[in-house]
């Protein structure tokens, strides 16, 4: 039997149509929807999904306004191909699946072939996933990015305008003062007045340029090891911990905790926590970082023995100026953790705190390097 | 029965998944999973002593990347148009798609929801912005996928729009 075979050649080509995962339906032209006949070998999914080829219209509403639509088309009109888009199906045995139709005419018969796309919907479905959720998080943060602006204009204008008035009137009636004990206690608030507006000054241009700096590095990433990065800035915060007689303590791992992020933010981040965790532990008393990972991201928990913070207190503890909830100077973390959040956020983390009698456990979350390295976007570059 | 076929239209992520899957099971994901192509639904609505049975076509959310078959709108009968409340410019898109469907499909049913009315923290639509539909005499729903606010009554409203419109000489 040769290749010329008429029943060889039918065997090939219900290999090859049984290898792509299609169902051929056809009838004669001008024929009606219930005459179309599986032309070829019944794939697995087609009963379960269409019933017989005499009901596919009733079964689903997508090829009966398919066949309707483009199918009549293609066969009552000009004979070119119709192809549909992807569609979902539940089977009756409730499996989802993906298909898409495609309607040709060939001599006196129309052809309905309906493809299986599951593995291709697959991948059409991560790669637009990947894309609105990009798109989606760079607008959060030009949104956020607008936010801390109305911030800044806001302690510009309700903190340091008021301060000025004051300050020149201060000056103004210092000038028209003849009693020297007055003029002198007004040369006090006159000074107190220009401290407030240099450090209103101050704290808005750091504010700015962690802002600035935090937008133009935030799109160069680098694979880097969690781990690694936390031995290192340890070893170097010893000295400093020390003084307070704090000891720390790095949970043993061998795995790297790869995680993409850009390396002297994550530096910054780690040492603002380690920082913060220090400054507020008691004396003599130790603090562990571990890193553990939690599905896709990798976390690391910075635990100390410290007092425990009030909900309230947990909440401002990632805010900009939330100094007036804090009682000590050593829970005072300025702009250190707001940094921390808007740098996290930005690279897809987060950073939170939870608070027991026993102590306080902060920690922060980062997707994790995936091994294939996949997650890492074309425009982010890879070390 | 009467059978009516209804488009979900709008950009992506504005929800248009989440409205019919709180329509027709009652239930709400906070995790976001782009639709592609179509996704068909049915549910009954009672029109006073009628029943319609709604064929629910959720299309993928056009954008840059992939833009909505128009051959899906074929033989509809309600439009559903999808507005993000927390994200200003996919009014813009449903204004464009709104007036496209307008002059293609002048008999049709047409109403406005604006979703996430749960995020009031974020919101950035305000009632100027939809006065140009409500012009058009459409009506417009402030909904809410997650906690399930004015849905069943937006495809309630429609439903009865579309009755009406098919039973008129």
């Amino acid at each position: 039997m040769g290749l010329e075979d008429q029943s060889t050649q039918q065997n090939i080509l219900k290999a090859a149509v049984r290898t792509l995962d299609l169902a051929v339906l056809a009838r004669s032209t001008g024929s009606s929807v219930k005459d179309f006949v599986l032309s070829g070998p019944t794939p697995p999914w087609f009963e379960a999904t269409f019933g017989s080829p005499t009901d596919i219209s009733e079964e689903s509403p997508f090829l009966e306004d398919f066949i309707a639509g483009s199918g009549n088309d293609c066969w009552q009109g000009d004979g070119l191909e119709e192809r549909s888009e992807l569609w979902q199906e539940n089977s009756r045995d409730d499996q989802l699946h993906y298909f898409q139709a495609t309607a040709l005419r060939e001599g006196e018969f129309d052809i309905l072939i309906i493809s299986n796309v599951t593995e291709r919907y697959q991948q059409d479905q991560q790669y637009l996933q990947h894309v609105h959720n990009t798109s989606l998080h760079q607008r959060k943060l030009a949104k956020e990015h607008e936010k801390r602006q109305i911030l800044l204009d806001c302690i510009i204008r309700e903190l340091g305008s008021p301060v000025s008035t004051i300050l020149l009137n201060v000056q103004f009636a210092k000038d028209k003062l003849e009693r020297p004990d007055l003029r002198e206690a007004l040369e006090r608030a006159e000074a107190q007045a220009e401290r407030q507006r240099n450090l209103i000054h101050s704290v808005t241009h750091h504010f700015q340029s962690d802002l600035a700096d935090l937008e133009s590095n935030i799109l160069e990433r680098t694979s880097i090891s969690l781990m690694s990065l936390a031995s290192a800035t340890i070893q170097q915060y010893r000295a400093v911990a020390s003084q307070k007689e704090v000891s720390i303590n790095l949970s043993p791992t061998n795995d790297p905790y790869h995680v993409v992020a850009n390396e002297g933010h994550l530096q910054r981040i780690f040492n603002n926590v380690l920082e913060y965790s220090v400054s507020s532990s008691p004396t003599s008393a130790s603090v562990t970082v571990a890193l553990e990972r939690k599905a896709d991201r990798v976390r690391a928990i910075f635990s100390n023995k410290g007092e425990r913070l009030s909900e309230e207190k947990q909440t401002a503890l990632f805010r900009p100026f939330n100094q007036s909830l804090c009682s000590t100077s050593d829970e005072r973390p300025s702009l250190a953790l707001y940094f921390c959040k808007m740098a996290l956020e930005a690279l897809g983390g987060t950073i939170d705190i939870t608070s027991s009698p026993e102590g306080n456990e902060i920690w922060f979350e980062l997707p994790s390097q995936s091994k294939n390295k996949a997650s890492v976007s074309p425009n982010k570059r890879e070390s | 029965m009467i059978k009516k076929k209804v488009c979900l239209i709008g950009g992506y992520a504005v929800g248009k998944t989440s409205l019919v899957q709180q329509f027709v099971t009652g239930i709400f994901s906070e995790s976001y999973l782009t639709t592609v192509g179509v996704k068909i639904d049915k549910r009954n609505v009672e029109v006073g002593d009628k029943e319609a049975l709604l064929m629910i076509w959720d299309l993928a959310g056009s954008d840059q990347f992939a833009s909505v078959c128009q051959s899906h709108y074929r033989g509809a009968e309600g439009f559903l148009f999808v507005v993000d409340g927390t994200r200003r410019e996919t009014l813009t898109a449903a204004m464009t798609e709104q007036a496209d469907i307008a002059q293609n499909f002048p008999k049709a049913s047409s109403i406005i929801l604006v979703n996430k009315s749960d995020l009031t923290d974020e919101w950035e639509v305000n009632e100027d912005d939809l006065q140009p539909f409500r012009d058009l005499g459409i009506t417009v729903y402030y909904t809410s996928a997650k906690s399930g606010k004015n849905v069943a009554e937006a495809f309630q409203s429609l439903t009865e729009d579309m009755v009406t419109i098919g039973s008129e000489p």
